[in-house]
């Protein structure tokens, strides 16, 4: 009776006891002081790491902004909240970056493939094979690298090509990088009017492979009430520091390549599908 | 106007000439490149540009052919006393290296005398990939040729002796070849085993030697030289007739050929014209150029036929193959013929490792496709490799 209970709860008892008190031990005689600041910064951001700021995490964030190395409004996915968060935290007003949406610039409607891909399912790969399957070597693989690093669930297909909800896009840019046809930009809210191409192909071969392509051929440089357009390597760029969004040029725009708001996705196949226009929050944003 | 490694040609006649078999067209000031000969006979019709197996845009002269070709006045053979003089005529012969990287011979040929010591000529009478028979081909066809070529290169660039590789696997080829040297001394011939890839350079230096070609360093360093039997025979020929690098061998093969075969084909010929001439039972669904395993598909019927291009294999149902997870069983370690490992490149690369994957020396691979080849579970190591590497090289 004595061997078989007493000694082994004794036994376990002496062994719970001598390791909480290591632990409690351990845990004053190693204690790290943290900065209170700091807490305080990090419980207002959103924890995701994202990196968008350029921080590899929100802790490394909290700790720059507290030794002032970086501006208190860079965290995009935080938005309105978070920098005023910060904000009462430093004891400073913290105004909010404009919130930003990644965007692609292809409309995905190459008009026919020039082979069936049966390789690895990455546009990295598939762009080794005659920079793709699609007519337009510019164009978007559709294979899904962007998705692939997207933290957000943000980007779908469509026609074969990557299409970003402005609503679940944070603008972290993870995606940015991983195109190697370099579509994806950021793009603030209030920089409504883009350009759904980014072909540097000529005018003749835009119009053979691709209903939407740019073709360079000038008509919004000539229409542009404020002179913001220009045409380089074969493609309209907006400059969005005189750009008004006025949207006279996505009106007259030839192939309709560039749009306002969004643009409507589908066309290539619109029998089957109904047209979709993509939600694009009002200029300002919806924090 | 490009074939194989080197600057591109720019061409040296214009539209609307009438150039003979054998002329030059295209030549380039950069010596690590070899002149373009006219292999038919006709009009220039037009210079426009067409894809090669890379994908990239190349400037192309279309050729309106007549149906008997003229030889071109000016082919006669060319006198040679000189090392430097043999280099010059090999480089006009627009001769490239034919075991697959069409490096430009002359440029080979020409090493730095004073740094290397090179006392080995390594002729490769292996074949590169599996399917691909025209190495056999060339020295059942024209073994003379071989030996007077070796002699040549032997006499002309000073280097003692040679060893011609050949895998077991030709033993028709053994044989007629041990023939021929039987009185010759310092030529051997070296039956290898049967394996892919025998045909690199580095694993050909070691099978025929036994010298190893240390990393980032050239074959001279171990004081070999490689040739392809082909272009051995090639420059014997060119010597005695002047006749340019204008037609090459190619297999055709796969498993909707009904016969398959090696045609000698004018360079320049298009895929789809070849394909005409070989007796298909059915429309191909997938066209390789080169061999099965580092050779590459291609969709546009009119690519040409390169200075480069070994085989055109025509295939037709393959096997899908659905990739599945890695389970870790160590195949493509083992078949790494660089002892590389293929599964951790895969892992590092979907991580994008760099660190690690420098550490793991992925730009040592020579993409010559056995991991994926050997993988029970289908998945494409060496493209993540190749990936890999472009990652390693733009960082």
């Amino acid at each position: 009776m004595f061997i078989e209970y007493i000694v082994p709860i004794g036994v376990f008892l002496f062994i719970g006891g001598a390791a909480g008190a290591a632990l409690t031990f351990a845990s004053r005689a190693l204690y790290v002081e943290t900065d209170e600041t700091v807490d305080k910064i990090l419980n207002c951001l959103p924890g995701i790491n994202c990196g968008a700021c350029g921080l590899s995490s929100c802790e490394a964030y909290a700790e720059a902004v507290k030794k002032g190395e970086n501006a208190p409004n860079m965290c995009k996915p935080g938005g309105l909240e978070t920098a005023q968060g910060i904000g009462e935290v430093l004891g400073i007003e913290v105004l909010p970056q404009e919130r930003e949406t990644a965007f692609v610039h292809c409309a995905g409607v190459t008009t026919e493939h020039k082979y069936i891909y049966v390789g690895t399912e990455s546009c990295v790969a598939a762009g080794r094979y005659y920079n793709g399957k699609g007519n337009c070597s510019k164009g978007c693989l559709g294979l899904g690298d962007c998705a692939s690093v997207c933290a957000y669930d943000a980007i779908s297909f469509q026609n074969n090509a990557a299409i970003i909800d402005p609503g679940k896009c944070w603008a972290c840019g993870m995606c940015v990088p991983v195109c190697p046809n370099n579509l994806i930009s950021l793009r603030k809210h209030s920089e409504r009017v883009k350009v759904i191409c980014s072909s540097p192909s000529t005018l003749k071969e835009t119009r053979e492979n691709c209903s939407h392509g740019c073709l360079g051929c000038g008509a919004c440089v000539k229409k542009c009430l404020r002179d913001a357009i220009k045409i380089e390597n074969n493609c309209a760029v907006i400059d969005y520091e005189i750009c008004k969004s006025c949207g006279v040029c996505a009106v007259i725009c030839p192939p309709k390549c560039i749009a306002v708001d969004g643009y409507k996705r589908a066309e290539a196949d619109s029998e089957k599908k109904p047209k979709e226009a993509i939600p694009v929050p009002l200029q300002g944003g919806d924090y | 106007m490009a074939h194989g490694i080197g600057a591109p040609c720019v061409p040296v006649v214009e539209k609307g000439d009438y150039v003979k078999t054998g002329q030059l067209i295209a030549d380039s000031e950069a010596f690590i490149s070899a002149p373009i000969h006219s292999s038919v006979t006709g009009k220039i019709i037009e210079e426009t540009s067409v894809l090669d197996i890379n994908g990239n845009l190349i400037k192309a002269l279309v050729i309106d052919t007549e149906q008997k070709n003229y030889f071109c006045s000016k082919i006669t053979p060319p006198k040679i006393d000189t090392r430097e003089e043999f280099i010059k005529a090999v480089r006009a012969s627009g001769l490239v290296g034919l075991g697959g990287a069409g490096f430009p011979t002359h440029a080979k040929l020409n090493y730095d005398r004073e740094k290397y010591n090179v006392d080995v000529l390594v002729v490769n009478g292996s074949e590169c990939e599996p399917y691909v028979t025209t190495d056999y081909r060339e020295i059942m066809e024209s073994s003379e040729d071989i030996i007077k070529g070796i002699k040549l290169i032997l006499e002309k660039c000073g280097i003692s002796r040679a060893v011609i590789g050949i895998e077991r696997n030709m033993p028709h080829a053994v044989r007629l070849m041990r023939e021929r040297v039987a009185d010759e001394p310092n030529i051997t011939v070296k039956a290898l085993p049967t394996y892919y890839p025998q045909g690199a350079e580095k694993v050909l230096v070691y099978n025929t030697t036994r010298r190893i070609v240390k990393e980032k360093q050239l074959p001279y360093s171990a004081g070999c030289i490689i040739m392809n039997v082909t272009s051995v025979a090639f420059i014997a020929r060119y010597m005695e007739t002047g006749i340019p690098f204008i037609s090459r061998r190619v297999t055709i093969d796969g498993n909707i050929v009904n016969k398959p075969s090696n045609l000698t084909v004018p360079l320049g010929m298009t895929l789809g014209e070849l394909m005409k001439k070989a007796d298909l039972r059915l429309q191909p669904d997938r066209i390789i150029f080169g061999g099965p395993m580092m050779g590459k598909s291609v969709y546009d019927l009119n690519t040409p036929i390169g200075k480069t291009t070994g085989a055109v294999l025509f295939f037709k149902d393959m096997p899908e193959d659905r990739a599945t997870s890695c389970i870790r069983c160590g195949k493509c370690l083992r078949a790494c013929s660089m002892n590389l490992m293929p599964t951790e490149f895969e892992k590092s690369y979907e991580m994008r490792d760099l660190k690690r994957l420098r550490k793991l020396r992925v730009d040592l691979c020579m993409e010559c496709g056995s991991c994926s080849y050997i993988c029970p579970g289908k998945r494409n190591l060496t493209e993540r490799n190749k990936l890999a590497k472009d990652l390693l090289r733009g960082s």
